[in-house]
């Protein structure tokens, strides 16, 4: 365990020397906010409506775009075809726990500063930003944490399929890409269809972020919450028996060689 | 002149074969591509069912506001962002030394050494049914308004470029001008939004600081109304020349501090 703790150590520091590059990437997500919040801020228009959108897009793009970022399946994908992982696998070392290591490094690194902004702006006008509940938060909270449970083992099961396949960055871009048509990036996921809504719930992408802000602004409801996350741990399982399938079966497949 | 020509197409050649080994990537990447614009369709047509303009604009005028974007993105990814985004590691790795050496501009190698050939795809499959459907329903236009668009946009897509170079310039004394010009050129994506939408200050941040407006919102205005030619060109022209300096005084003084390593 301590061997893991030195690792995730490592990271940060490592993240830490190019501060300036978290800098830039949190403005670019403000950016990115502001563009989709000008756009459907045109279409609401009672205060409260504006204000549901504003905390719905802050949380949406400082947190949980933060959260779902592909660099696991991105480093496993250059690991196996450099035969980079020959390396680790020699080593006393689990593999994908070492990647998960370094991805939790980076979204802490990257969640740390929003936190911040976050709260200062809850101090400031905590009518439009506090949660609606503590136990609407702690649902928030618990559920933020199986996102990245769910989206950080889709990216192991993308990043696995290297063994098979030589290059996996264009496919895990366009899997993005659609997944953000469907997690309420560019359309408030509160604003589909209603039937559209029900058919989202049962699949990851709605909790990607969509669930988690409904939870935090109180537009969940007790019997949205227990379905959303019964679903969440039903994906949960899915996905580890699938990526666990997947390494076993890759290392076998998996030939390097150099030195 | 013709010497770069020459060049270019050998650089063009170099790259075609490149792209030919990443076969699978390049089907991906068009893909993605499709999925994107697909993507940002289907928010506007949504986004139009609940509003009947977007600040005096129709969903076919932001359509073609996003075309005119994209347009410039994948041109300016096909000819020099990645290359301007590798000057840095050229400067660590002592790249550089070779290249000063050799008898070319060296803004001109660095700018343009590899194509990003996968990039002309999306201007077909992508941008293109874009810009047919923002065009679809204009007024009739004249051959005069489609030329001054036209005009607007490449001289405004010259002016991106000179503030990329100048941005990828910085390389020469600090360690996070990449991270900049990323960030700078990142925000294309505000131009999806007509300038008028946003405070003065920022419309004019959008004019004459980070020109984006050049690119997408005035070659938009100009198809959409008429619009006083003098002034938009004399605007443009004005930045130009500004930027134009403005990149050779920092590569001039990046590289009288450069020293090579290799």
């Amino acid at each position: 365990m301590s061997k893991y703790v030195f690792l995730l150590k490592t990271q940060l520091s490592q993240i830490a020397t190019y501060r300036e590059d978290l800098v830039f990437n949190w403005l670019f997500k403000l950016f990115q906010m502001l563009v989709v919040y000008a756009l459907w801020s045109i279409s609401q228009q009672e205060p409260e409506e504006l204000s549901r959108l504003f905390v719905y897009y802050t949380l949406f793009f400082l947190f949980f775009d933060s959260f779902t970022t592909a660099k696991i399946s991105r480093w496993m994908s250059k690991d196996i075809m450099s035969g980079n992982l020959s390396t680790y696998l020699l080593k006393p070392i689990n593999y994908p726990i070492t990647l998960w290591i370094k991805q939790i490094a980076l979204i802490v690194a990257r969640v740390i500063i929003p936190i911040v902004l976050f709260l200062i702006f809850l101090f400031i006008r905590p009518d439009i930003a506090a949660p609606s509940s503590i136990i609407n938060l702690v649902v928030f909270i618990i559920s933020t944490i199986m996102c990245m449970v769910i989206w950080n083992l889709f990216v192991t099961i993308i990043g696995l399929f290297s063994f098979w396949i030589n290059e996996v960055s264009q496919l895990q871009n366009v899997i993005n890409l659609l997944l953000n048509i469907v997690i309420g990036r560019y359309i408030p996921l509160y604003l589909f269809p209603e039937n559209l809504q029900n058919l989202i719930a049962l699949t990851p992408a709605n909790y990607l972020g969509g669930f988690q802000i409904q939870a935090y602004q109180g537009f969940a409801t007790s019997e949205q919450i227990v379905q959303g996350f019964f679903v969440m741990s039903i994906w949960t399982l899915v996905f580890t028996i699938f990526a666990w399938f997947l390494y076993s079966k890759g290392v076998k497949v998996y030939e390097a060689n150099g030195s | 002149m013709i010497k770069y020509l020459k060049i270019y197409k050998l650089f063009f050649k170099n790259s075609l074969a490149l792209l030919a080994s990443h076969r699978f990537n390049l089907l991906m990447s068009a893909i993605a591509n499709i999925v994107w614009t697909f993507g940002q369709i289907v928010s506007l047509q949504f986004l139009f069912t609940r509003i009947d303009s977007f600040e005096g604009w129709s969903i076919n005028d932001m359509v073609l506001l996003l075309g005119f974007g994209q347009l410039f993105v994948y041109i300016m990814f096909v000819l020099y962002f990645n290359n301007h985004g590798e000057l840095q590691t050229k400067i660590l790795e002592g790249e550089l030394d070779t290249l000063l050496l050799k008898p070319v501009s060296t803004q001109f190698f660095i700018s343009f050494q590899n194509v990003l050939i996968a990039q002309i795809i999306p201007l077909f499959i992508a941008v293109a049914p874009l810009i047919v459907i923002g065009i679809r329903d204009l007024r009739a236009l004249s051959v005069h308004d489609v030329l001054f668009s036209i005009i607007v946009l490449l001289i405004g897509m010259i002016v991106m470029y000179l503030l990329s170079l100048s941005l990828s310039g910085l390389n020469f004394f600090t360690d996070n001008a990449t991270a900049i010009r990323d960030m700078v050129m990142n925000t294309t994506d505000m131009s999806r939004i007509p300038l008028t939408f946003f405070p003065n200050p920022i419309q004019l941040v959008f004019v004459f600081f980070i020109p984006l407006a050049f690119v997408t919102y005035y070659p938009t205005l100009i198809l959409k109304s008429p619009q006083n030619m003098f002034l938009i060109l004399g605007l443009e022209i004005f930045t130009l020349i500004v930027f134009y300096f403005i990149s050779q005084f920092i590569w001039k003084k990046g590289l009288q501090r450069y020293s090579g390593v290799a």
